[in-house]
């Protein structure tokens, strides 16, 4: 396959393929901004145009478009607390509080590089694991899948650092609606009131819409003043403190890309899942983590490193067996076979050069999507100054057509709403809305793997594989470590 | 004081705004009667991405291409309650040709066997069939089993299937019942996970359409074909017997998938006869042909007598195993 590495590149920087690489690149950065808008629409969007173009540069426009919405869906995640993907939810956990002192630039300069690197690393990793990834993929089944859902969840232990009762009622809070809607043991359908709306469950983009956008929103028509709780200084040299954060936190943005491309690799966990861990990885790393929360830089650093790196990562399950690791990559696949290509074993070997273009596409929209952001950084930062009176109705506008927008259903709306209302509450009385939030994404799966594994091995099933016995080591020492040294600073202290 | 009232008033004036463009934008419901209309809305009840949604989209430019006036045919997912909001609300849109939708054969007949359909769906305006999915068995390599004799002595045999609504878990059950397999089924998110999880041998058994597994099994040989569901052998897979040679020939309707288009109930005449022939037209387009080829998928056309009469021997076949599906769904 390396032997194709230059006549890739060089195919990949011939006219047309750069006007190609940036059109997608646009209009995937513009449907990760829009929330409720993202990877799937846009490749579905563009889908018809592919049909009957040069397969190489349709690839261009796909993977640059597919390659750009994490980014832009971590802006409106930053500015204005509203996830324009599901993948960027993350990202508000301390992107927001950055942009309320002020520090937008910051935080969008720190995602920015975060995520072009994050994605390099994916990339690289893509690379080079393909030769041997499907080993890889195959190591992975319902025991790890659950032991890595349990390791999200051991997660709100440490956000709810506040109070943990809270944090747990929140998180329970999470797990029952969690349950909503098919069951997915028996295929019978739970709480749904007679709904058909709730049959798939309450769906994440309406929810993370709801608990951060537009309880945001209540929040500013009440506070009024504006987001940034700091006068405008105009100086842009933000941007740049934040570039310098990724270098200064390296060993945190390393392994959170490391965090990142595994769990795309492992098909059916997702991309939602991957920023998750890697946040609560940064917080359970560090040891002064009482900023978290708070805005604190590395706190954007680590979600969107991972959520870069994860596409990478994702792609390997995807051309090795043709099987795609996320609802983007299926979308993908299909528009691949539309072109003749058949992504599977055979693609890598009678196309090698296809499947490196893909890569390096997948690169060069990074790189492209990070220098738009770094560039007009400046003028969005002066988004968080505008009068909340103004700003507010747009947000709310925003997310509401956001939760509209994504399945097209009215229902989505009034979930929304709900969970408007819920966090609005839940922030006034010190709920976590973050221990819901990730209760909400890791249930399912955590109900759905445990009796995956209790129905083919009972019980055992979890402790006999080493690499699910291993991560659930992990979980325990991470829940166990401050407790841990706390008894040993006090008996140090005594 | 008079800036004072100003402040107060902003607001409100601006709340008012948004929620006259609200009513502005979702009140507005263009009563088109004429047909073509210009825009046309053709309902996808799944996500984008997967087989139903990749050869829908494919059909779209040659249904533009007969139907009169060229008319914008817009795609519209409506995912969610396995297809029954997508199929509900094309079953209640508006009968004037301009809503169509796609369904998933005969695993959409459950819920009106099951009863809890809010549609009828021999009253369709049934308008053809775009293709038809020929499934095939596999068994992991793993797997302690791999003859049809083998599985029917086996104590237990597992099976990764995706959900009971669908046609390959629907398919399964029902094909277990009547080889006298003991089947657990292990349930899924999704076909890549079953497949998955039959490679790494976890489970025992799936069935999932040729195009989705040829790769598997034919190029990288993960999983090994034991029957095919079609009545000829498949040029493929040329030493896999056919469910038809193993003496189970009924099974081939109930697991072949099939991808009809229809519009709501009560389509006028001449409205219908219009649809159908573009439709007819629309599926045998050497050019539609060719993609469909190329992507692994021949179209099947049907006439609208040949789709009708397929809904109605669907809905009587899953009736017939309604007992066993209940007990799995508990």
């Amino acid at each position: 396959m390396f032997e194709s590495a230059i006549p890739a590149l060089i195919e990949m920087i011939t006219w047309p393929a750069p006007l190609y690489l940036f059109l997608g690149v646009v209009l995937g950065m513009a449907f990760g901004i829009l929330p409720g808008l993202g990877g799937p629409q846009v490749l579905a969007l563009l889908l018809p145009i592919t049909y009957g173009m040069d397969v190489d540069l349709a690839i261009v426009l796909l993977i640059g478009a597919m390659a750009a919405v994490p980014f832009g869906g971590s802006i409106p995640a930053i500015l204005i607390n509203t996830p324009g993907t599901g993948q960027s939810a993350a990202t508000c956990f301390d992107g927001f509080p950055l942009a309320q002192q002020g520090k937008a630039g910051m935080a969008i300069g720190a995602s920015a590089t975060a995520s072009c690197l994050g994605a390099i690393f994916g990339a690289v990793v893509l690379t080079f694991l393909l030769p041997i990834g499907r080993q890889v993929v195959l190591l992975f089944s319902y025991p790890e899948y659950f032991m890595l859902a349990l390791m999200g969840l051991s997660v709100i232990i440490v956000v709810s650092k506040d109070s943990l009762w809270k944090g747990l009622i929140a998180a329970i809070l999470g797990l029952m609606l969690s349950t909503i809607g098919y069951d997915p043991v028996t295929g019978s359908v739970r709480f749904t009131f007679g709904s058909d709306h709730l049959w798939d469950g309450i769906r994440l983009v309406p929810a993370f819409i709801g608990l951060f956008a537009i309880g945001e929103a209540i929040e500013l028509f009440l506070k009024k003043g504006k987001i940034a709780q700091v006068e405008y200084s105009g100086k842009i040299s933000d941007v740049f403190t934040g570039i310098k954060s990724v270098f200064q936190y390296f060993g945190l943005f390393f392994r959170c890309s490391i965090i990142g491309t595994v769990i795309g690799i492992i098909p059916g966990v997702g991309g939602a899942v991957s920023n998750f861990i890697a946040y609560g990885h940064a917080l359970q790393s560090s040891k002064d983590s009482d900023n978290f929360g708070k805005g604190d830089i590395r706190g954007v650093i680590a979600p969107e490193a991972a959520n870069n790196s994860k596409d990478g990562g994702a792609l390997v399950p995807t051309l090795i067996f043709g099987i795609p690791g996320s609802i983007e990559m299926a979308v993908l696949l299909g528009a691949l076979i539309v072109l003749g290509l058949e992504p599977g074993p055979r693609m890598m070997l009678e196309r090698p050069e296809t499947v490196l273009i893909l890569i390096y596409v997948l690169v060069a929209g990074n790189i492209l999507v990070s220098i738009f952001g770094l560039f007009s950084a400046g003028i969005m930062v002066k988004l968080t100054y505008v009068p909340a009176t103004l700003l507010a109705p747009v947000v709310f506008m925003l997310a509401l057509m956001g939760s509209y927008l994504t399945h097209g259903m009215i229902f989505d709306v009034v979930v929304s709403l709900i969970f408007g209302i819920l966090a609005f509450a839940m922030k006034r009385f010190g709920f976590s809305r973050v221990a819901v939030v990730i209760a909400l994404v890791l249930g399912r799966l955590a109900q759905k793997t445990f009796h995956q594994t209790l129905m083919l091995w009972g019980v055992k099933g979890f402790f006999v594989r080493p690499i699910s016995l291993g991560l659930f080591i992990i979980t325990l020492a991470m829940i166990l470590f401050p407790y841990i040294q706390a008894a040993l600073r006090k008996k140090r202290g005594a | 004081m008079k800036r004072e009232t100003m402040q107060k008033v902003k607001p409100f004036v601006v709340l008012c705004l948004v929620l006259a463009l609200f009513l502005v934008t979702f009140g507005v419901n263009p009563a088109e009667a004429k047909f073509p209309a210009k825009n046309m809305t053709f309902i996808i009840p799944v996500s984008p991405g997967g087989g139903f949604d990749t050869f829908a989209r494919m059909l779209v430019p040659y249904l533009q291409k007969y139907l009169p006036g060229n008319p914008n045919i817009i795609v519209s997912n409506v995912p969610g309650g396995e297809w029954n909001i997508g199929i509900t609300k094309m079953y209640r849109s508006k009968p004037d040709g301009n809503t169509f939708g796609i369904l998933n054969w005969p695993a959409n007949a459950l819920s009106q066997v099951l009863g809890t359909a809010k549609f009828d769906l021999t009253k369709i305006t049934w308008l053809g069939n775009i293709s038809e999915v020929t499934y095939v068995m596999c068994v992991s390599p793993q797997s302690k089993y791999k003859t049809l004799q083998e599985l029917q002595k086996a104590p237990e045999v597992t099976s990764g299937v995706v959900g009971l609504a669908s046609t390959a878990g629907l398919g399964t059950v029902i094909a277990a019942q009547r080889l006298g397999i003991n089947m657990k089924p292990i349930p899924h998110d999704g076909s890549t996970e079953a497949i998955l999880s039959a490679m790494r041998g976890d489970v025992d058994w799936v069935q999932y359409p040729l195009a989705t597994l040829k790769k598997t099994i034919v190029d990288s040989k993960d999983l090994i074909p034991l029957w095919i569901y079609s009545k000829k052998r498949s040029p493929i897979l040329p030493d896999v017997p056919t469910v038809v040679e193993l003496g189970y020939g009924d099974l081939v309707d109930l697991v072949t998938m099939y991808r009809p288009v229809g519009a709501p109930p009560g389509l006028p005449d001449d409205v219908r006869k219009i649809w159908q022939d573009a439709f007819w037209k629309a599926t045998n387009d050497p050019e539609f042909q060719k993609k469909m080829i190329a992507a692994n998928e021949p179209a099947m056309p049907m006439t609208p007598e040949e789709t009708t009469r397929l809904i109605s021997q669907g809905i009587e076949m899953v009736t017939k195993y309604k007992d066993l599906i209940q007990k799995y769904m508990k």
